[in-house]
């Protein structure tokens, strides 16, 4: 996986208060995954949404709500990257 | 959109073969039997045009743009979804009985929103079809029945399984222009005067199972179509009068039937699914989400009318002031209004699908219905008792009728002096219909039984993460949040 570009990409965490799942392994298998990327909880161009479950409390551009495998949440963060930033 | 009468007259224009008895009901609309369901569900379409109710009895069609009965709509906001449960309440309350529509309503909402994924994978154009068939409901303001519950003979095995192939609902031969399906579907709440039958499938599927991977839709008077109308406590009391019926006018629950289909034809524009088997779990899973969200609102009107009848026999007894009574009545409120939070906890806590419909969250909508498999049975034990035991005893309407015992009935069951006797019998009459008959197995099994509702329950909840929370506060694992502030 290559880029040419360094991107800022802002994490948001919904207020957690009875995830249906573990939320943290979403943000971990999106910084393991994508080492160019710099993941803040801060800025970003673009934000992804990490929710505990469906009701989805917090919006971004990728939003996440439900227990996903590793592939599938690099599945659907990918092709929002490829969309519109980056090609992969 | 059709009102009350106007959807009363639009039943005697169908010709659907129903039985009950040992014979065959000429008129749904207008047999002594079937009327009272048929008035409850057409106040489904007359208070649409209350103005004092039309805002939660109408809606906009994200489809046509057009003012719409809301037991055609498809959500389209968390706000919809509430707005569902606060119709139910209210016409809960003003039936004192089911309503029966709200079947239907979360068919076509659930048949919506899995058709779009089903779609999804396998490029059908199943999505579309329910789309045009939605349109044709919200036009002609239909009632439509969902039938999913099959016959299911031997519980233990799967449909493909069974001795009897027939035992669920399955596709016997595919043609150019339809399908033709066999079998039955039980316990269909309003089947007999609804204008359509919506059949959904009624569990998870295997691969061997395709031909009973099936949803589809047929006018209830569709060749083929047999129903036979089922029995219920007390149900012949209307062929003798009123009073002891204790709800004349609309009945006790919905009016279930046994829906046979012998051989019935459907063209494609009306199949949903056929043959996805790996969706039949998801269509089943999201119908009843939205259906067991209604029963937090429906049962809770029902239980608006019961504690209002629990109170009024009270007065009736001149016991309306013992602090018993008191903390009796305020009991049952409180159980009512437990359930009512549960219904609106998951409606607003929805959420958007693919489709772009709105559907509840699905752990509190299980955690609704099974409580109303508990609640109502507690404050219909509570209404039993301060009615007292007369609710079991109490001499007949006839007798009430007859001069030789009228007399006798009116100066030995009068209560206080300023209620006549007769209002006492008809609010003690009530208290039996809404505790004793067929309304608590209806709580208990209706939208599924206790059980569907606990496997769903935990598996929608997050055990592990409960788990570590214990680990973290019995100091097994690290809390990090405690280092954080203690160092």
């Amino acid at each position: 996986m290559t880029t040419t570009e360094k991107l800022e990409v802002r994490i948001k965490y919904c207020g957690g208060c009875n995830p249906y799942f573990k939320r943290e392994n979403i943000e971990e298998t999106l910084r393991a995954s994508y080492k160019f990327i710099n993941f803040s909880f801060e800025d970003g161009v673009f934000t992804v949404a990490i929710n505990g479950c469906t009701t989805s409390c917090v919006s971004g551009e990728v939003v996440f709500n439900s227990m996903e495998s590793e592939e599938r949440i690099r599945k659907k963060f990918e092709s929002f990257l490829e969309k519109h930033f980056i090609k992969i | 959109m059709m009102n009350g009468r106007e959807y009363i007259e639009s039943l005697r224009k169908y010709r659907p073969v129903v039985y009950f008895m040992g014979r065959k009901i000429q008129s749904v609309a207008d047999d002594p039997v079937t009327a009272p369901h048929v008035n409850a569900a057409a106040l489904t379409y007359e208070l649409a045009h209350d103005p004092r109710y039309e805002d939660v009895m109408t809606a906009t069609s994200h489809l046509t743009g057009e003012k719409i009965n809301r037991f055609t709509h498809i959500h389209q906001s968390t706000e919809d979804l509430v707005k569902k449960v606060r119709m139910m309440r209210l016409l809960g309350q003003k039936t004192g009985s089911c309503f029966q529509r709200c079947v239907g309503l979360d068919a076509i909402n659930a048949v919506y929103i899995t058709s779009y994924d089903v779609d999804e994978k396998y490029k059908t154009d199943y999505h579309e079809r329910v789309r045009e068939y939605v349109k044709y409901v919200q036009k002609k303001d239909l009632m439509v029945a969902g039938a999913m519950t099959d016959v299911k003979g031997d519980r233990s095995l799967r449909p493909h399984e069974q001795a009897d192939k027939d035992l669920y609902v399955r596709v016997v031969e595919k043609r150019e222009d339809g399908i033709v399906v066999r079998g039955a579907k039980a316990h269909i709440t309003g089947a007999v005067n609804s204008h359509e039958i919506l059949v959904l499938p009624t569990r998870a599927m295997s691969e061997k199972d395709k031909d009973y991977a099936v949803a589809f839709a047929v006018p209830v008077d569709a060749e083929g179509v047999k129903m036979i109308f089922g029995r219920q406590t007390n149900d012949t009391r209307r062929l003798d009068g009123e009073i002891d019926c204790g709800n004349a006018k609309y009945a006790t629950v919905g009016g279930e039937a046994l829906i046979i289909f012998e051989d019935v034809f459907v063209p494609w524009d009306r199949v949903f699914m056929c043959g996805e088997y790996d969706f039949s779990a998801e269509l089943v899973e999201i119908f009843a989400t939205f259906h067991r969200q209604n029963y937090g609102g429906c049962k809770v009107g029902v239980a608006d009318v019961l504690i209002g009848a629990a109170a009024s026999v009270a007065e009736c007894n001149g016991v309306a002031e013992a602090s018993h009574v008191v903390d009796k009545i305020t009991e049952m409120i409180h159980l009512a209004e437990t359930c009512w939070c549960c219904s609106l906890a998951c409606s607003y806590e929805g959420f958007k699908t693919p489709s772009g419909a709105y559907m509840p969250n699905q752990l509190l909508a299980n955690v609704t219905k099974l409580n109303i498999t508990r609640l109502p049975y507690e404050w219909s034990r509570l209404a039993q008792d301060i009615a007292g035991g007369i609710i079991a005893t109490m001499p007949s309407e006839k007798d009430y009728a007859n001069p030789e015992t009228r007399k006798l009935i009116e100066k030995y069951l009068k209560g206080v002096a300023n209620v006549p006797t007769e209002e006492r019998m008809r609010l003690i009459r009530l208290v039996e219909n809404l505790s004793i008959g067929a309304e608590l197995p209806e709580s208990m099994h209706g939208a599924g039984s206790p059980q569907a509702q606990k496997i769903m329950i935990l598996r929608r909840s997050n055990l592990e993460m409960k788990k570590e929370l214990a680990k973290i506060i019995a100091g097994i694992l690290p809390d990090d949040n405690y280092r954080k502030i203690r160092g």
